[in-house]
């Protein structure tokens, strides 16, 4: 292997970071601007964390700094990507080998991913982490253990919701009714 | 992760620095989500207020 970066990879890392960074940055502001708006409390604290420094006398590279360090801003913004999750198909996995979990046969081929939007409806933060850093097969383990839902494309595509222990499909539908 | 947090914080600083979010009329009319490369909402509809501070 040629320790040279090949065109073709510059070419390819430059469209991954356009379109990894994009995107998903200006959707998650817009996530931002619809929960600001409908929380003027939360609002109403971000602008006090805000105000509290004086942002003109900060010279040059300290304002990035000062930045990072408002808490509340922190927070805010990691709430509202909890709420609203910008990406599912990246973290989802296709199954190689046709299994059964608890009585429901996943086939070779599926696409298993998780629902993050349903999800957050139901788990905890600690799980959620987990949701998050696991594999989707790992989930099933986990979640599997934990008793918990999870929801996952199939390979007809329809999106159905596992009760790993009940073993029971129900629809999108009917879990936003819940 | 870290430079697109860091974007997000200055802009959203920058705007409420000045300006108040308020809701549209149409917030939830527009706020359909739908999933192409990124699960996004069709429009987010607010009002803005400039607001200034006696700081």
């Amino acid at each position: 292997m040629s320790k040279v970066l090949h065109n073709d990879e510059v070419v390819t890392n430059v469209f991954l970071f356009m379109v990894a960074g994009y995107e998903t940055t200006s959707t998650a502001l817009a996530y931002c601007t619809y929960v600001l708006a409908k929380e003027q409390d939360v609002q109403d604290k971000l602008i006090d964390e805000i105000n509290q420094t004086n942002w003109d006398d900060i010279d040059g590279e300290k304002v990035y700094e000062t930045a990072m360090d408002l808490s509340y801003l922190d927070l805010f913004i990691r709430e509202v990507l909890r709420m609203y999750p910008l990406a599912s198909k990246p973290m989802s996995r296709e199954c190689n080998t046709t299994a059964t979990v608890c009585g429901y046969t996943i086939e070779k081929g599926s696409f298993i991913r998780s629902f993050e939007i349903i999800c957050n409806l139901f788990f905890s933060l600690q799980e959620r982490l987990s949701n998050l850093m696991c594999s989707v097969f790992i989930m099933i383990l986990i979640y599997g253990v934990l008793k918990i839902q999870i929801c996952s494309y199939l390979n007809d595509m329809k999106l159905n919701v596992i009760h790993l222990h009940g073993c029971r499909l129900v629809s999108v539908r009917e879990i936003a009714l819940v | 992760m870290r430079l697109a947090l860091m974007e997000m914080k200055m802009c959203l600083i920058r705007l409420l620095r000045e300006y108040r979010i308020l809701p549209g009329e149409k917030l939830e009319d527009g706020f359909q989500t739908n999933e192409i490369n990124v699960i996004q909402p069709n429009a987010v509809f607010v009002k803005v207020k400039k607001q200034t501070f006696s700081k």
